[in-house]
């Protein structure tokens, strides 16, 4: 496993990525629990392996439509983070992409920034900042 | 790039050991990730858990460990012998032993492959080539 | 795959988490079988060969070659045991008692932080030495078993069949039959029916009587005064099997000697006046009794309306009678069903003992293991998820505390060390302390440490409790252990696992004298009876101790006192507000009759809360959401409720302070 894998994701029809050394696990909980009060893109509360976690909704975060609310939900599970990222499929390990790495688009933050690739480009996301500081 | 879309082909994985199942995972990811393939993953404790998950996704393989309480993997391995729907599923028989015996032990009980713990990732690889790429089984692509 | 373990990453943990389990396994199972004489039960032997041998596997995956191999030489006399090649004589188990000590102590090594520790003298020569005379009786030929099982035998079933022909022992088939939904269950117990009767010496597969169905044949070796039948209808009564037939033992093998008739196995389910019940049933229970003590409410509702116009004086006053036998039963009930599930500490305090032995035989060093309050219950959940960082607290005391016999000495102080283990309930929580006598912290040490790791930044003042910049990650690095007493391997990691209990951790030590380790989790996780509410498709669980009383009130129940909606409560008028409402969620349409209502205090304020319903009472561990999860402050954590739904716990506190300032406000206003 080299530094620089990624796990990559898509959310709301686009690609993510996350660097791989941060991925704990992918999980399924039974469901997620919205709370009350919390920004909309937080998708709510999940509990993975009797932990309690909340739950980013990546699609809402970035300012996609949110994700429809579905039995067992795809979560990724990270390191050093009290929340875990709502996916809609995992794409799997890659390698850092060949490309050149532009920063966000306005309106898009909490990203490292995105890579253009085949048919759309891949979104770098910033964990440590994702929960914290996603734009509405 | 993105990766074209590839079925997932099933793995099960079995072992007592959360730490082992773990390494063997990671095996699988390398050369699953090496070879353009997608795996289904999917791990059991025990025998138990193994024969109840067996029936639930279309395996393509099982890589058993042989030393667990209860049910033992050649005991595993017996049963799954004896299912006529899964009499056919290429199964590896994983253990500590390194000796030409166990090995044999495990291929008597009708394993198709035998890997020693800690295994080399080449040996590794050779044989889930051989199970999983040979003609023998249709490439899901 | 040989990846080297990297010095306190993941890895040497996970590897030491394990290794600590098997060993401790390994020492019961030996203890087991120490004084079964020379027939010992396969079934530990087994278990116990198991144990080193899954000990040389995980070791051989994290590069532990030294380990491994004297593993591999303890799992090879064990072998031999078990395939007859060396008789099970009390000189074999002594040796392979001293295997499992070295191992221990190689074990204690790597938690001590050594590479790769390894043995001087391999183990093998030493098992030569001891075991030369211990060669077994020869076998007399194998009884004849059907053709298609005896062709699948591996060599150590055959083992066991010769043995047990040996022994005079007879053979029997239990053929089962079972439906795949239940198989396991069926199966479990068949197994522990041939084991409680006999020897199980494999399972094979039968034949199912439709494909849909799992056919297992077990191979049992019982004693000839086993009343076959017997097993065969306790077999059948497990009910998830059929059980096809319990084929005779071929004819009895003739015995040439007198057999030697093995110790009655009576592992005690119950012990003196003790019942073993899994944690399941108990629960099943608690949840019972929380349905009794709701439905006692509703029947008491009903009955007083019912009687309200009840002409029949005597029989109103048997039906109120009867009401409150009910009631003062049901009420015993609860907390009775609840405290099934506290165990004594002792359970725990007893494991840590056994480690801190082994840690100290490993580390060189001479310390007793005092506990106090060992009859303090607590929850066996908490025991449970307790027990992984107290043993690493207790591992640390040893390690980095108590000081070296010689160092003892230096320092004027008595050649052992101690460390003393207080358990004691202190108001809602439960405090385990653990202090040692040994060379203390020095926090000047820390504060350099962490400034030259950034944890603290160069112009910082210092913090007010810098012990706990121990239980930061990247403050236990390697390095710290040679340059100070080098507390703090891993203790994030013991920091991290407290929090997720909802507990703390605090350190207080005194340079040349001691460290103690206090370690404080909340009596809340022991036991927190909550009543279980819906608002939409949410549920929200309020502790039960802040709950007054549930009741049905019709809208027109609640009346406007100086501006704000209040319900009459004990001839005062209480705040009464919508759950939903205050949560912002949106109100159920189209309600109409009487609303469920909960009326919440909390020694000071009182308030009643609309909802949608009440769903039940229920013991719920109440797991803390992070400060970084954004939400109302009203939420403090969430709960898992039987059946598999998510409650959001609520702080009763919060949610009352909030109903009485809007009503505050209204008033204001009005």
């Amino acid at each position: 496993m080299t530094a620089g894998d990624l796990l990559a994701f898509r959310a709301g029809g686009e690609r993510f990525a996350v660097p791989l050394d941060r991925v704990r696990e992918a999980a399924r909980p039974r469901r997620i629990t919205p709370l009350p009060g919390a920004p909309s893109w937080w998708s709510g509360v999940a509990l993975v392996r009797g932990e309690a976690l909340g739950i980013v909704d990546v699609a809402a975060a970035v300012g996609l439509p949110p994700s429809p609310r579905r039995p067992l939900p795809l979560v990724v599970v990270l390191y050093g983070c009290d929340h875990a990222l709502l996916v809609d499929t995992i794409d799997g390990v890659e390698p850092f992409p060949a490309g050149q790495v532009a920063p966000p688009p306005p309106g898009r933050g909490a990203l490292r920034g995105v890579v253009a690739e085949e048919g759309g480009f891949l979104s770098l996301l910033d964990v440590d900042r994702f929960g914290a500081r996603a734009e509405t | 790039m993105t990766n074209p879309v590839r079925t997932r082909r099933h793995v099960l994985v079995v072992d007592d050991s959360g730490p082992a199942r773990m390494l063997i995972r990671q095996a699988l990811d390398g050369w699953a990730r090496r070879n353009g393939q997608r795996l289904d993953v999917v791990e059991a404790e025990n025998g138990f858990e193994a024969l109840r998950e067996l029936p639930r996704a279309p395996f393509e393989l099982v890589l058993t460990d042989v030393n667990m309480p209860t049910l033992s993997g050649l005991e595993l391995i017996r049963m799954i012998r004896a299912r006529p729907e899964q009499r056919g599923l290429p199964v590896v028989a994983i253990s500590t032993e390194r000796d030409a015996e166990d090995a044999q032990r495990a291929r008597k009980a009708g394993a198709d492959g035998y890997l020693g713990k800690p295994f080399e990732a080449e040996a590794f690889d050779r044989l889930l080539d051989e199970l999983l790429l040979s003609p023998r089984t249709p490439e899901a692509s | 795959m040989n990846r080297r373990p990297q010095p306190g990453g993941s890895f040497s943990r996970e590897f030491l988490a394990e290794a600590e389990t098997l060993l401790e396994e390994a020492g019961s199972c030996l203890d087991a079988l120490d004084g079964e004489g020379d027939d010992p039960n396969p079934a530990k032997v087994n278990a116990l060969f198991r144990t080193v041998h899954s000990l040389k596997g995980v070791a051989g995956m994290v590069g532990l070659a030294g380990i491994a191999e004297a593993s591999h030489d303890v799992e090879t006399l064990l072998d031999d045991v078990r395939m007859g090649r060396v008789a099970p004589a009390p000189a074999t188990f002594a040796a392979i008692r001293v295997g499992v000590e070295a191992l221990v102590t190689l074990v204690g090594r790597v938690a001590a932080g050594e590479e790769s520790p390894a043995l001087g003298e391999s183990l093998r020569v030493r098992f030569d030495a001891a075991l030369r005379e211990a060669s077994p009786d020869p076998l007399p030929g194998l009884p004849v078993l059907p053709p298609d099982l005896d062709a699948s035998f591996s060599d150590y079933e055959r083992h066991r069949v010769g043995e047990a022909a040996r022994r005079g022992k007879g053979l029997v088939l239990v053929d089962l039959d079972l439906d795949f939904d239940s198989f396991d269950t069926g199966l479990r117990s068949a197994m522990a029916e041939a084991s409680a009767a006999g020897e199980l010496i494999g399972t094979f597969p039968g034949t199912a009587s439709d494909p849909s169905r799992m056919a297992f044949r077990l191979l049992v070796a019982v004693p000839r005064d086993v009343d076959t039948a017997a097993l065969g209808r306790r077999c059948a009564a497990l009910r998830v099997c059929i059980l096809r037939s319990v084929a005779p033992p071929d004819p009895p093998i003739p015995v040439p000697s007198p057999a030697v008739e093995p110790a009655a196995e009576a592992a005690p389910q119950v012990a003196r006046g003790l019942v073993r019940v899994p944690l399941e049933k108990v629960a099943a229970l608690v949840d019972l009794a929380g349905d009794l003590a709701l439905t006692r409410g509703a029947l008491g509702r009903a009955l007083r309306r019912a009687l309200a116009g009840a002409p029949d004086r005597s029989a109103r006053y048997e039906a109120q009678r009867a009401f409150a036998q009910l009631d003062r039963l049901v009420s015993a009930l609860g907390p009775t069903a609840l405290s099934l599930r506290l165990v004594p500490v002792e359970t725990l305090t007893a494991r840590l003992g056994r480690a801190f032995s082994r840690t100290a035989t490993a580390l060189g060093k001479e310390a007793d293991f005092v506990v106090q309050g060992v009859e303090t219950e607590i929850d066996k959940v908490l025991a449970d998820e307790l027990a992984d960082p107290l043993l690493h607290i207790v591992r640390n005391a040893l390690d980095h505390g108590v000081e070296p016999p010689e160092a003892r000495l230096a320092a004027g102080k008595p050649r052992r060390g101690r460390v003393v283990m207080t358990v004691a309930p202190r108001g809602r929580e439960v405090v385990l302390a653990f202090s040692d006598d040994g060379r203390g912290i020095d926090r000047d040490a820390i504060l350099k440490k962490a400034r030259e790791t950034g944890l603290l930044s160069p112009n910082a003042p210092d913090p007010r409790d810098p012990f706990s910049l121990l239980f930061r990650p990247g403050f236990s690095t390697a390095e710290a252990v040679t340059e100070f007493s080098g507390r703090g391997v891993g203790l994030d990691v013991v920091a991290e696992n407290l929090a997720r209990l909802g507990g703390r951790v605090r350190v207080r030590s005194t340079p040349g004298a001691g460290t103690t380790f206090e370690v404080v989790v909340p009596m809340t996780l022991v036991l927190l009876e909550s009543l279980v509410v819906r608002v939409g498709d949410l549920r929200f669980a309020l502790p039960g101790e802040n709950v007054l009383r549930t009741l049905e009130a019709e809208p027109d129940d609640a009346e406007i006192v100086d501006g704000t909606a209040c319900l009459r409560e004990g001839g005062r008028a209480v705040p009464l507000a919508r759950l939903d409402a205050l949560f912002g969620l949106a109100p159920r349409a189209g309600r109409t009759g009487p609303e469920s209502i909960v009326v919440a205090e909390d020694g000071e304020r009182t308030a009643a809360f609309v909802v949608d319903s009440v769903e039940g009472v229920w013991d719920l561990l109440v797991k803390p959401l992070a400060d970084s999860v954004p939400r109302l402050k009203e939420i403090s954590g969430v709960a898992e409720v039987p059946g598999g739904e998510v409650a959001l716990a609520l702080d009763a506190g919060a949610l009352l302070a909030r109903v009485h300032a809007s009503a505050l406000a209204g008033r204001a206003a009005a």
